[in-house]
């Protein structure tokens, strides 16, 4: 008797279990639904994060534009005055300017002294917003 | 695609489609070998229930792992050696060791001479029961799985003259449990 037939003979008595296929399958199927569940958390999370930055973004633009309507008018100015001599002129009503912010200049100060600023000094103007 | 074309693919092309996904041949894999894979794996833990999870999890890390496959060894070796490292998880996990002499390590008392074996049927069976699971591991891919030295040293991560050496020393042990087994029945007569 070969080697090869006493071990099949050893094994008669051990029946190999069925439904292995079945189980590989099911292990298989529990993988993929964990990966899809992790991938939906993930798209989740990132929806939020996006729905959160568009808010935020609203938030701060929103908030930028109340400031500018009340404390800020944005006026344009003949190209041949400097920032000195426009800085000079505007300290005479107590104003000042600020900028550039996104490429624009700013006077900033008392609406009332902004407005005598305005109708005394139209030359300096172009047009106001 | 049929499943008769599955049944003309070797080994090596069923792997291929396996690490595209392919679950028919993962399917077809699974037939071929699991009753093979669940011999060896139970021949070492002697346990039904973990062999019986070892095997289930050997086909579940084929697909998983079935791109890594590059085809240096043939696809029965790499496939033992999932199922391998897998028991000594188990073995680790159960703080169990799979034992080896450590005389059978030795490679320099080896001879090529052949260990003849009786032709006793029973006997031999009986012989094979008592070797240890790390004895008839070995003893099961070269004379069941009829493997060659070359791929059982992949299998096993051992140099090639280790088998021959484990082989030759597993042969002998089995020679003597079959003369102590035939001395006893003969004197129970």
């Amino acid at each position: 008797m070969s080697l090869k037939e006493a071990f099949k003979k050893l094994y008669d008595d051990v029946e190999p279990p069925g439904g292995i296929e079945e189980k590989v399958l099911l292990r298989i199927r529990e993988r993929k639904w964990r990966l899809w569940k992790r991938v939906a958390v993930a798209e989740a999370a990132l929806i939020l994060l996006t729905a959160g930055l568009f808010l935020l973004t609203e938030v701060t633009t929103t908030q930028y534009k109340t400031l500018g309507e009340e404390e800020v008018i944005e006026v344009y100015f003949k190209e041949n005055i400097t920032l000195e001599e426009l800085s000079k002129e505007l300290s005479r009503f107590n104003l000042k300017i600020e900028g550039p912010y996104r490429g624009k200049f700013y006077i900033k100060g008392n609406r009332e002294n902004l407005r005598k600023f305005l109708n005394s000094e139209r030359r300096l103007l172009i047009r106001d917003s | 695609m049929g499943h008769s074309q599955y049944k003309e693919m070797d080994d090596a092309e069923l792997i291929h489609r396996i690490a595209n996904g392919d679950e028919e041949a993962l399917k077809r894999l699974i037939k071929l070998y699991k009753d093979r894979v669940f011999l060896y794996v139970y021949g070492l833990l002697q346990n039904y229930e973990d062999s019986e999870e070892v095997t289930v999890e050997t086909f579940y890390q084929i697909w998983r792992s079935a791109r890594n496959f590059k085809g240096y060894s043939k696809v029965s070796t790499w496939i033992f050696g999932i199922a391998r490292n897998l028991v000594m998880k188990t073995l680790r996990r159960k703080k169990r060791e799979l034992l080896v002499f450590s005389l059978e390590d030795r490679e320099d008392s080896v001879s090529d001479e052949e260990v003849s074996l009786p032709e006793h049927a029973e006997i031999l069976k009986m012989a094979l029961e008592k070797l240890s699971p790390a004895q008839r591991e070995v003893m099961h891919l070269a004379f069941y799985e009829e493997l060659p030295y070359s791929e059982i040293a992949k299998i096993m991560g051992i140099p090639e003259s280790t088998v021959k050496t484990r082989v030759f020393y597993a042969k002998k042990k089995l020679k003597e449990i079959v003369k102590e087994l035939l001395d006893e029945s003969q004197g129970s007569f």
